[in-house]
């Protein structure tokens, strides 16, 4: 194979690729990248046997072919070049040839065979996403995952796609997310999976800001079309949790808050929670929210009253300050308005007004007062 | 289609997958049990590239990328992994696959305590619960099963309770009683008898070259492929003189002779060298026992010998042979459960000299007659 491409480009495409090298890994194939030069074109592909991402770029070819070649190394030399034409060779024996008008780099790669093929993605069920609907989906709910390998199912976001609607659920047990995007449109199909967090946090790496892309799958992979790179992930095959019944439709007493004011307030007041639990207490009331957090092992006590509303007689109830944080701080609103009904029940965070197409509800579970 | 034309195995074994496969009956586990060196782990290997060729009459082809990667250790679900030290690093581990994948039949060289640990059965876990990426049927071999730690142990359970559709998990072992009780009974087992001569021959000439009649080496490796390829690499002639020597001595009763030898022996502190040794001194003495019997060099373990062999029996009682075995595999045991080498065996040769009976002269002379 034999192509000359600018170093820019040839830059910013193994670039795309670069990260899905594993850092840390038994296989040692999985440290390379599979170039393929055919049809005026570059093709990068890395893998970590997860994901597989492969980006193109435009180049002069003057022979087709392919070779692997060890990510790392290729990168560490092109990323060290000045905007240069570089030609890039390799002979049927793997000798790889890099000639610049510095000099030249020869190494060694290996033969196509031994590299893990693409996924085959071949399906009609697609959809088409706004980017900054998906790149907002993502960050909404990938937050919520869990990292416990012992519930496999909670490590990935579950997405399901209805005729009307899009929506995205993401769950770790003690707290749960859940975002729909009304009105998608133009579907044909229903579909439920679990698209794991480490494929997102890439797609939402890759996603520009303005235009569409195109969401494929198939039976044991997603495939994301992004500009000039494709990036395919593998599905979490396990059941999701029938999430629709932990959210309470019936609740009534509703609290109305700043959302800036409450955030800041438990972050200075959980300084002093007990570093195990980060319990803070939440004590509220018709006009007033009193936050409060202890910590008797070491004696610090932190108390802060901030202006509410509040449709109901007092009640007090605590949350874990961290998982309580997190969802407060995904809220875009400059009012809150959270719904619980007693100490012990879940509680509801919604935005004050819902935004266009959308529909995002948060739940938090308790953590129970000794009493 | 056809199976493992090309595939050494023993014949129950091939006979056993023969039908599982064409009948699509894969059990979701195996144990594949016996004892060194008949070929578990190639085989294991063979069954998930036969499964996943893409090759149309003979699999395994060992040619469709399939195949390839699959001999190379890089297929994305076909998972080797084995019982290490707890501290192995991960460029270690790619260097044994390495060797692994130049030669399936040989063990992997591997010393010190081994464990299967926790995060190799995580890593399967964290694997199972992704669709697979491009095989039909995927594979999960674990070799060495025997040294599952607890945790690891309980933790597999659940994966071998309930593994996802299309996956098969091979566990191998050379001890299956050592293996817990909860994971035994969620596996069938497979039992490797020991490979014949000729099969050996065969596999030896896929891998390694040599000229020259193998019956001598097979047969002082007593069918243990593994070994065979050991002695192919590391010539025992050395060793053979070294128990010869040390035998002569013992008849001798030359202590300082047997001592000199014994700290040769046993300098390096190396406990395989020893055992291997003291296997190397039953060996001869089951051959003096034989010739004395049957008087039949060419059915001796240690051809080189045979004379030397022949004459050990013609002066000495052959009814004592066998308590003297004894004792020398008691030593062999006592070693390998951590008593001190050369204590043990200096007991050990005084307790031969005192064992072996020399014939009286007229006995010899009347039985050369």
């Amino acid at each position: 194979m034999k192509f000359t491409i600018s170093r820019n480009s040839f830059h910013s495409t193994l670039q795309k690729v670069i990260h899905v090298i594993p850092a840390k890994s038994t296989v040692d194939i999985l440290y390379n990248v599979l170039i393929i030069a055919e049809g005026g074109q570059l093709k990068i592909i890395a893998t970590d046997l997860e994901i597989t991402q492969v980006a193109w770029s435009e180049c002069n070819v003057e022979q087709d072919g392919s070779i692997v070649v060890p990510g790392k190394l290729l990168m560490d030399i092109i990323r060290e070049m000045p905007d240069l034409e570089i030609t890039f060779s390799a002979d049927n024996n793997f000798k790889i040839l890099i000639e610049s008008n510095f000099g030249e780099y020869k190494l060694s790669g290996q033969s196509k065979t031994e590299y893990p093929s693409v996924p085959l993605v071949e399906s009609d069920e697609k959809i088409e996403l706004d980017n900054s609907v998906l790149k907002r989906m993502i960050e909404k709910t990938i937050f919520a995952c869990s990292t416990d390998n012992l519930r496999p199912a909670l490590t990935g976001v579950f997405f399901q796609i209805f005729e009307e609607e899009i929506r995205m659920v993401a769950t770790d047990g003690h707290r749960l997310v859940k975002i729909v995007h009304k009105n998608s449109g133009n579907q044909e199909f229903t579909k439920e999976l679990i698209v794991p967090t480490k494929a997102l946090n890439f797609v939402a790496r890759n996603l520009p800001e303005k235009g569409k892309q195109q969401i494929t799958f198939s039976e044991s992979h997603v495939l994301f079309e992004l500009p000039n790179t494709n990036i395919y992930t593998r599905i979490i095959k396990e059941p999701f949790p029938d999430y629709e019944r932990v959210i309470p439709q019936n609740y009534t007493k509703e609290m109305l808050i700043a959302k800036d004011d409450f955030v800041s307030s438990v972050k200075r007041v959980s300084l002093f929670s007990n570093p195990m639990t980060y319990q803070v207490r939440l004590m509220v009331e018709t006009d007033k929210l009193t936050v409060h957090a202890q910590d008797i092992d070491f004696g610090g006590e932190a108390k802060e009253t901030i202006p509410c509303s509040f449709n109901s007689e007092a009640l007090e109830i605590a949350y874990n300050a961290n998982y309580l944080l997190d969802i407060l701080r995904h809220i875009d609103t400059e009012k809150i308005k959270f719904l619980v009904e007693d100490s012990d029940g879940p509680g509801l965070v919604y935005p004050e007004e819902q935004g266009e197409n959308e529909e995002i509800v948060m739940l938090i579970m308790p953590v129970r007062i000794r009493s | 289609m056809t199976y493992f034309q090309n595939t050494i195995v023993q014949e129950r074994v091939l006979y056993f997958f023969n039908k599982s496969i064409e009948q699509d009956r894969l059990a979701h586990a195996y144990i594949f049990y016996g004892s060194e060196g008949t070929g578990k782990e190639a085989f294991a290997l063979e069954l998930a590239k036969a499964v996943n060729c893409l090759a149309e009459d003979a699999v395994p082809c060992n040619s469709c990328s399939s195949c390839v990667k699959i001999n190379k250790f890089s297929h994305p679900d076909i998972l080797y992994s084995f019982a290490a030290p707890g501290n192995i690093k991960d460029a270690e581990i790619r260097d044994l696959l390495k060797q692994k994948s130049a030669n399936p039949y040989r063990a992997l060289p591997i010393a010190g305590h081994r464990t299967v640990s926790i995060d190799i059965i995580r890593r399967l876990k964290h694997e199972a619960k992704y669709a697979p990426n491009e095989a039909r049927k995927r594979f999960f071999i674990i070799s060495g099963a025997q040294f599952f730690s607890r945790e690891a142990a309980n933790s597999f359970l659940k994966l071998l309770e309930e593994p996802p559709e299309n996956l098969h998990i091979i566990l191998i072992t050379n001890e299956l009683h050592l293996l817990l009780d909860t994971i035994r009974s969620r596996c069938q087992p497979v039992y490797f008898p020991s490979f014949t001569e000729e099969q050996i021959k065969e596999i030896v000439k896929k891998y390694q070259h040599f000229e020259g009649d193998l019956t001598a080496i097979i047969r002082m490796a007593q069918f243990n492929l593994n070994k065979v390829f050991d002695f192919l690499i590391d010539d025992p002639t050395e060793k053979w003189e070294l128990v010869y020597a040390y035998l002569k001595s013992v008849a001798k009763n030359d202590i300082p002779s047997i001592l000199s030898i014994i700290d040769r022996i046993s300098e390096k502190r190396d406990k395989n060298l020893i055992s291997q040794f003291l296997s190397l001194v039953i060996l001869w003495l089951r051959d003096a026992l034989n010739i004395s019997i049957t008087n039949d060099e060419q059915a001796l373990v240690n051809m080189d010998y045979g004379e030397a062999i022949a004459n050990f029996s013609r002066f000495f009682e052959p009814s004592d042979f066998g308590s003297i075995i004894e004792k020398v595999e008691q030593a062999r045991t006592d070693i390998e459960r951590n008593a001190h080498p050369a204590l043990t065996l200096t007991h050990l040769s005084l307790e031969m000299n005192a064992a072996l009976k020399r014939k009286t002269t007229d006995q010899v002379r009347e039985e050369a007659i």
